[in-house]
Formats: C-alpha cells, sequence, structure tokens
C-alpha cells in the first residue's frame, strides 16, 4: 500500500479529496492531518510515501511546514495544495522543496495526477541512489 | 586694325645725344601712337598739351623723376617678359635693373608669397595681350618682408596695324588705404559691438531729405525689422507712446531750430505690446545758412531704470503717507545726525516749527527743545547715546514740565544688513500715566479722580496692580484681586514677597525689578510654577515704584498645548484605525478562504464524484445542471481568491514585502496593460512586519493613482534597504503630476500616504514635470518605533 498524509485544517476538504483520490488511484491509503503540529508528529512516527499539504494552515505557516518536512524526511514527496493560485505561490513553494503545487479547486484528475507524478519520481529517485 | 580709338598713346623721351634708345630697340620703329620728345621740355610741353598713358624713357633725367614717383611702372612682352621697369619695384625687391629685365613678370619675388597671385597676374598680362585692360588688386612680397596691396593695371599696347605689341603695367602701393579701410571696417565693427553690448542704437536723420537711418541695434531695441519701420521722421514718430509724442516733438522741433544738442525720454510700444522707456540724447549738424542738416543721437532702454525710479517714488509717496497717517511723531535720522523724514504729528508734539524737516541737525533741534523737559539733561545724555552707537536700542519714557510723558522708541534704522540711520517714533501716554500716577499718588489724589481711576481699572479685564518702591502694594483692582485670590482691599499697603513668597527668585520676579532698577518698561509672557499657570505681564516703571497690567493666559496656551495633543491624538487615532482596519481585512481575508474556499474545494470534488456515477444514466438536462454546477464552484472560487487577495494578499505575509509588490506588478499588468520594470531586493530583507504593510499599502495607493491620473504606458518599481532605512521609489512614464495636483489638500491621496509613513516614521515625497512623469519616494526607517496601540 501506497500512504498518503493529506494535510488540510479542513475536514471536508480532508474527507472530498481522500474520497476522490481513492477513486482515480488503486493502492493508495490515508492518513489525516488538520494542523502542522499534527502532520509533523504523523511524519516522525508512522511512514508515509508522500504528503498532499495545504499552505494555510492555523498554527504555522505552510511554507514553514514544508521546509521542515524536506529537512526531516529528504525522500518523502511533499505536494503542495493551496487556496491561492500558484503565479503567487508556485516559485516560492517549489524553492522550499515542494514536488507539485495544484490550486484547490482543481479537477479530481488533476490532483490526482500531481500526486502520482510526485510519488513516481519519488519512486524513481530511490531506485537510482546513484543519480542523487 | 584698330580694335578701339583708345589705344594707349606712350611718350617717348629720348635725348639723342644718349646713343640708340633702348625703346627703339625693344619696340621696333614707327609706331603711330608712339609719340617722341627729344629733351625734356619738349616732352613737358608734349604733356601739357595731350595726355599719355605711359612715358616711357631712358632720359637720365626724365626717367630720374618717374623713379621717383611711387608708382610701379613696367614694359613686358606680350608673353609677360620685363622689357624695362621704373626704380619702384626694383626698391620694394632690392633688385638691379639688369637683373630684372629679361626675366618673367610672374618669376619676380614679389610673388613668391602666393602661387594664387603669381597665377592672377600671369593671367592678367596674357589677357592684356589680347587686348583687354584689366585692373586688379593685389599683394606682393616687398624686401621689408611684409605683404603690399597693390593696385594693379595691365594695358596692351599697340602697333599702326593695331597689333598687340607689348603689355604696359603700372601700379600704385595701396596698403595705407587698405589699411585704412580695415582699419575703419573693425572699428565700425567694435563700435556696433559696442552698441550691441551695450544695448545703445544710434540714428542719424537727415532733414532735407527725411530720410532716417537706423543702427541694427536700434532695431533690436524697436523690436523691428527693417521691412517694418518707415525710415522717416513720420515713421519714427508712429513708434513713439501717445502720451511722449508732443514731449517729443517739441524737444525735436527746438533741436531744429537752434541747432543745438538735446536729450529727451519717450516711451514706445513694441509690435508685441510691450512698452519700453527709451533716453535718447543727440546733436545737429549744420547745413548752410545756419539751418540744421542732420540730426544724429544715440539712444538706449531705459525701461529697468524708469521702472525702479518710478517704483521708488511711488514707495516715497506711500512711506510719507504712512508716515503721516500715523498717531505718533515719526523722526528718521541719518548716519551724520541729520533729519531724514519727519511727520507733521513729531513736529506738533515737540512744538516745532513746521519748517523743520530733512537735513536739520538732530542734536540743534533737541536742544531748542530741552527747556520743556522736567529731566534735560538726562534727555540730552540719551540723545549723545543713541547717535554715538548706531546700533543700540531704546524704549523709555521722556517727561515734559507741562506734563506731557511721551513714550519713546529708537532704533537703528537698516536696509538690508547696513545701518543707515535711526528711527525714533515718539507715543504721548500722558492719560495713562496720569492714570497710573495718581494710582501711585492714592491720598493725593482727589476722591473723585479716584473714584474714576478705579472705575476704570475695575473694568478693565487684566489685572493691575501698583507697587511702591519698597515693593508694597500701593493699589490692587478687583481682577488682580480675584486674579492672585485674595480680596484686594487686603493687599493694599501689604509687602508682595511676604504674601507672595513662593514668587521670590521666579522669571516674574526678576523682571519686576529689572523693571525697577533700569526704570524701563518690560513685558514678559511665562508661567508661574508655583501656580502651575501661565501669566503675561506688561511692567511699566516710574520713579515711585512700578505698575503692572497682567493677566492669566493659562487657557490660550493649554488650548494651544491641546490643539498640538489633539492632532497628535488623532493621528495616533487614524493610525490605530488603521490597523484595526488591516486587522479585520486579514481576519475577513482568512475566513474566505476557511469557510468558502474550503467548503467550494469539497463541494467541487464531490461533484465531480456525484457526475461520475451519473455518467451515462443521467438525463441531459441533469448532465447540463451538474456542469454549470461546477462551472459557477469555479466562478465562485475565483471571486473568492481575488476578494481575498485584495483584502490582504496572503503573499505580503506569507513571502514578504518584495514577492508582494511583484504581485502588485503582476496586477498591474494583467488589468491596465501597464509593464512594470522592478528592481526589488531578490532575498527580502525582514522587514517589520508594520514597516512591511506601509510600504506595500503606500505602493498599492501611488499604483492606482498611476492608473487613474498619470496615463503611463510603464512605471518602475524600486526597492531598497540602505543606511538604516527603507526606500521605495515608484516612478512612471506619464504626464507628470503639476504643483497644482500636488498643492490641493488631499492631493491624489498623498496625505494618506503621508499620514501612514509618518506613523512608522517615514516620510513622501512626490515629484514630477510635465511630460516626464511622476515619481513617488517613500522612506521609512527600518528600525521603527513600534505603532501606537
Amino acid at each position: 500500500m501506497t500512504r498518503l498524509l493529506v494535510v488540510d485544517d479542513s475536514a471536508e476538504v480532508r474527507r472530498s479529496v481522500c474520497a476522490a483520490l481513492g477513486e482515480l488511484l488503486a493502492g493508495l491509503s490515508f492518513g489525516e492531518a488538520a494542523t502542522a503540529g499534527e502532520a509533523l508528529a504523523a511524519f516522525a512516527r508512522e511512514r508515509w510515501d508522500g504528503v498532499l499539504l495545504d499552505l494555510s494552515l492555523p498554527d504555522r505557516n505552510g511554507l514553514q511546514t514544508l521546509r521542515e518536512m524536506r529537512r526531516a524526511r529528504p525522500e518523502i514527496p511533499v505536494v503542495v495544495m493551496s487556496f491561492h493560485p500558484p503565479a503567487e505561490y508556485g516559485a516560492a513553494a517549489r524553492a522550499n522543496g515542494a514536488a507539485g503545487y495544484v490550486t484547490k479547486g482543481s479537477s479530481p484528475e488533476a490532483i490526482a495526477a500531481a500526486v502520482t507524478a510526485a510519488l513516481d519520481a519519488a519512486r524513481n529517485a530511490s531506485l537510482a541512489p546513484d543519480t542523487r | 586694325m584698330k580694335e578701339n580709338g583708345a589705344a594707349m598713346r606712350v611718350l617717348i623721351v629720348q635725348d639723342e645725344g644718349l646713343g640708340p634708345p633702348m625703346l627703339d630697340r625693344i619696340l621696333g620703329p614707327g609706331q603711330p601712337d608712339l609719340v617722341h620728345a627729344r629733351s625734356v621740355p619738349e616732352a613737358r610741353e608734349l604733356l601739357s598739351k595731350s595726355t599719355f598713358d605711359v612715358i616711357v624713357t631712358d632720359d637720365a633725367r626724365l626717367r630720374g623723376v618717374l623713379d621717383a614717383i611711387f608708382a610701379f611702372v613696367g614694359l613686358f612682352s606680350v608673353g609677360g617678359v620685363i622689357l624695362d621697369v621704373n626704380q619702384a619695384p626694383l626698391s620694394a625687391s632690392g633688385l638691379s635693373r639688369e637683373e630684372v629685365i629679361g626675366r618673367r613678370f610672374v618669376d619676380m619675388p614679389w610673388f613668391a608669397h602666393s602661387e594664387t597671385e603669381r597665377a592672377r597676374i600671369a593671367a592678367a598680362i596674357t589677357a592684356a595681350g589680347r587686348g583687354e585692360s584689366v585692373r586688379i588688386e593685389t599683394q606682393i612680397w616687398s624686401t621689408r618682408g611684409e605683404l603690399r596691396w597693390i593696385d594693379a593695371s595691365f594695358l596692351p599696347l599697340r602697333d599702326q596695324e593695331g597689333a598687340i605689341t607689348h603689355v604696359v603695367g603700372s601700379g600704385v602701393d595701396v596698403t595705407r588705404r587698405k589699411r585704412a579701410q580695415e582699419a575703419l571696417a573693425a572699428s565700425q565693427a567694435r563700435l556696433a559691438e559696442a552698441q550691441r553690448v551695450a544695448h545703445i542704437g544710434s540714428w542719424e536723420w537727415t532733414v532735407g531729405e527725411n530720410h532716417v537711418q537706423w543702427s541694427d541695434e536700434l532695431y533690436d531695441i524697436y523690436g523691428l525689422t527693417k521691412a517694418e519701420f518707415v525710415a522717416t521722421y513720420e515713421g519714427f514718430l508712429a513708434r513713439v507712446w501717445p502720451d511722449d509724442l508732443a514731449h517729443t516733438q517739441a524737444v525735436i522741433r527746438a533741436a531744429v531750430q537752434t541747432v543745438a544738442p538735446f536729450v529727451y525720454d519717450h516711451r514706445i510700444r513694441r509690435p508685441d505690446g510691450t512698452v519700453r522707456m527709451l533716453h535718447t540724447r543727440g546733436e545737429v549738424i549744420g547745413g548752410p545758412h545756419g539751418k540744421a542738416a542732420r540730426l544724429v543721437g544715440s539712444c538706449w532702454d531705459v525701461t529697468e531704470h524708469w521702472q525702479v525710479t518710478s517704483e521708488l517714488e511711488r514707495s516715497v509717496s506711500t512711506l510719507t503717507a504712512t508716515l503721516e497717517a500715523t498717531a505718533d511723531g515719526i523722526l528718521v535720522g541719518d548716519r551724520h545726525g541729520k533729519v531724514a523724514a519727519v511727520n507733521r504729528r513729531f513736529l506738533a508734539m515737540w512744538r516745532l516749527p513746521s519748517d523743520v524737516g530733512p537735513g536739520a541737525d538732530i542734536r540743534r533741534l533737541a536742544e531748542s527743545v530741552r527747556g520743556q523737559l522736567v529731566d534735560p539733561d538726562g534727555f540730552m545724555a540719551k540723545v549723545t547715546e543713541l547717535y554715538g552707537d548706531e546700533h543700540s536700542e531704546a524704549f523709555d519714557v521722556i517727561r515734559f514740565e507741562d506734563g506731557r510723558v511721551f513714550e519713546r522708541y529708537s532704533l537703528p534704522q537698516r536696509v538690508g544688513d547696513a545701518i543707515v540711520g535711526r528711527v525714533c517714533s515718539f507715543r504721548d501716554v500722558t492719560r495713562r500715566e496720569r492714570f497710573l500716577e495718581r494710582a501711585q499718588s492714592e491720598r493725593a489724589a482727589a476722591v473723585t479722580a479716584r473714584q474714576d481711576l478705579e472705575a476704570v481699572l475695575e473694568r478693565v479685564s487684566d489685572g493691575f496692580v501698583a507697587l511702591d518702591r519698597t515693593w508694597r502694594y500701593t493699589y490692587v483692582n478687583g481682577c488682580a484681586g480675584r486674579l492672585l485670590g485674595r480680596p484686594a482691599e487686603a493687599l493694599v499697603g501689604r509687602h508682595i514677597w511676604t504674601e507672595f513668597p513662593e514668587g521670590r527668585g521666579q522669571k516674574f520676579h526678576l523682571a519686576y525689578e529689572q523693571a525697577m532698577r533700569e526704570q524701563r518698561p518690560i513685558q514678559i509672557r511665562d508661567k508661574y510654577p508655583p501656580w502651575n499657570r501661565w501669566f503675561e505681564n506688561r511692567i511699566y516703571p516710574s520713579p515711585d515704584g512700578i505698575s503692572i497690567f497682567f493677566t492669566d493666559i493659562t487657557d490660550q496656551v493649554m488650548m494651544e498645548d491641546a490643539l498640538r495633543a489633539s492632532n497628535d491624538q488623532l493621528r495616533a487615532l487614524a493610525a490605530r484605525l488603521d490597523l484595526v482596519r488591516e486587522e479585520e481585512r486579514r481576519v475577513m481575508a482568512r475566513e474566505i478562504h476557511d469557510q468558502i474556499g474550503q467548503s467550494l474545494t469539497a463541494l467541487k470534488l464531490d461533484l465531480a464524484w456525484l457526475r461520475k456515477q451519473l455518467d451515462g444514466q443521467a438525463s441531459p438536462a441533469v448532465a447540463a445542471r451538474t456542469a454549470g454546477m461546477d462551472g459557477l464552484i469555479d466562478q465562485i472560487l475565483g471571486t473568492a481568491r481575488r476578494v481575498s487577495a485584495d483584502l490582504r494578499p496572503p503573499v505580503l505575509d506569507d513571502l514578504g514585502l518584495a514577492a508582494a509588490i511583484a504581485w502588485l506588478a503582476r496586477e498591474l499588468e494583467e488589468r491596465t496593460g501597464i509593464q512594470s520594470e522592478l528592481d526589488l531586493p531578490p532575498e527580502g530583507p525582514a522587514f517589520a512586519p508594520e514597516v512591511a504593510l506601509t510600504l506595500f499599502r503606500i505602493a498599492q495607493e501611488a499604483l492606482t493613482n498611476v492608473v487613474r491620473h498619470a496615463g503611463a504606458h510603464r512605471v518602475r518599481i524600486e526597492l531598497r534597504a540602505a543606511d538604516g532605512a527603507a526606500v521605495l521609489r515608484i516612478a512612471d512614464d506619464g504626464r507628470g503630476v503639476t504643483r497644482e495636483e500636488l498643492e490641493r489638500p488631499n492631493a491624489l491621496g498623498l496625505l494618506g500616504m503621508r499620514e501612514r509613513a509618518l506613523v512608522v516614521g517615514g516620510s513622501v515625497s512626490v515629484t514630477g514635470s510635465a511630460g516626464q512623469g511622476t515619481t513617488v519616494t517613500v522612506k521609512v526607517p527600518l528600525a521603527t518605533a513600534a505603532p501606537p496601540a
């Protein structure tokens, strides 16, 4: 099973995202976190293959959370899902190590494609450690 | 074959005793125009009867004559070879006749200086050889090493058949004339230049022909071109300002009649409508029978001088009127102690004769009035002191034997920094003084007078007290009692510093002592700390003590302080409101994100799921509705994003000021097409949040102005942090803000920008010029004071 951690302070968003991705992608199981604190705790405690991270979290700046995740587990890809258009945050997210960027309100297929691409890239990188 | 009847006549003078004449040898015999004279007397007779173009001789004496003349004379072959010359060219070249004869004329050292001259001479001789008479001006190189101007002619010499046999050349040294001409031209040019520099024009009127000639400068003075000016006397009069016409005509008529020099001023109106004042002086040149033949004049523009003079006259009359209008007696003295001006009031006050005026000696005037005074010696000493030290100032009281009392105020009169004299003003304060004197000599005063006085003093809104020389109250009015917090009658006879010991050593105490000691009036406005109130005091001394008018100005001072404080509070309140508004905007932006954004996100995903479930089973109407719902969700999401960003761009809080400004610039281009050139720090310095927010909001306001008012195509945005300050500069290429726009009370939201900047200790400047765009510069210290809470 590929494990994806979905971080968003809205339960509705988490539920709908997990449902949509579960429909579209086979072999995916989900963990959820509502705050940056919960997310980082879960991140340290359990095994994850990828993270879908909202930038607007109640307790901490999303970009800072992203940096901390990358520092702790650089091999785990983090896809940013944000309310704000990529023109504003895309470059900053990439600079802080995001593996992908989707806007909230994108179609389920677009979200699934971003997650798949990030997971595949990480899997390929780990299979060919000499390229790192 | 005579081509013209004016063939050259040559007189050959030949003495038979001198062997074969050279000319016969050269010219050959039998030339018809060749006239022979056998002796000098014969030649002289021939010359008196007839004219000859050339005289040729080998006669020693005649040659002596020829050689003695300054003209150069030479006989050449048609090919230009020298056959004979007189002495002048030989002297000029230092050559002997033998060295010259047989050589080409143009090869002579006279033309060594210039190939051009050599070619011109060769061409002239060739032309003469073809039958032309050529006259040219040329330059030759003389033995003295200088170029000389020669007026030269080359003429053909013909034989009986008219065939050209020789060329005769002659020349006159015209160097002196030429130099004189050049010098004249140079001097005329210098004159014209001098006139131009001095703006002096000149003119000449030939009376008989009624022709007027103007110099170039005069045309400039009149603002006319040569084509515009009708060069007659009437043409000149047409330019004269109508009011000055009669005078101008009268002066010129008199000058013509008397043939005498003349001067006049007149105004002219230029074609562009400006009026100038001209000053003209000139003289008349007499003709036959003592009549005026020509008038010549120089003329220059004295408008500025005239304006200054008129202005001065106006000021002087205004000054005089002012002097006369004042109730004070005024005496203005110069540095030599002479009267420069007095008004009638002064003369009346001092009982001086009405013919005293400028030039009168001030000391002598003082001597003449001293008998009227109580203290004549003190008065004279003061006069001596004042006129001995030009910097001194005085404010004192002068008492007259007849009871009158004047206040004198004397100070240096300055023009710029220089002291040019002294102004004394005298005010009759007898009435006031009488009141005060009566107050001080209460016991002596009649009861009714005292009542009158007290009635007056009780009615004044100021406090009034009189103190004798021992610092005891001799009079206290009701108002003073109220101000001092004691019944007025309880204070009379009491010692001020016993009653108010806390006042000892205060500024007011010192002022009273000074007034008493120096016997001069003093005014003071200060705080009285023991009571924590502000007072204004006017202290008048007299030999018996001092009188003090005083009033409590605490309310006025407090009002001024309150106004200042209130302005500060308003500003703080505005800043606070701004903070509150910003916080509200931030919360609302957050709400939109958390509530609307999150719900729509979930809704969108669920709707996608629903549509997939319905896929193939739903009616076309249901499919269309669900597709519509999806579109609507996208639309609402877009709106929510925009509203949220407008309220508070998340970029500012998350990514910093530079990113937020870049976002503003992107937005600007998307909305309006105005392109931005950004010069932002790559690694945004961590500005304090309130500094970042201030700069961001000002940038937003400035860009709004660019869109609304500037008509710009491009805008350049710079952000720098240097020397402890953040500097934001926004420059557009629009029409440029005007001075009028900047001076409007809330020009272009500038006040708002300034207030915003002020809250964080910063400043805003806006500059612009027509067509050059507008630049807004904001400077904010990085280490900012905490915003008012």
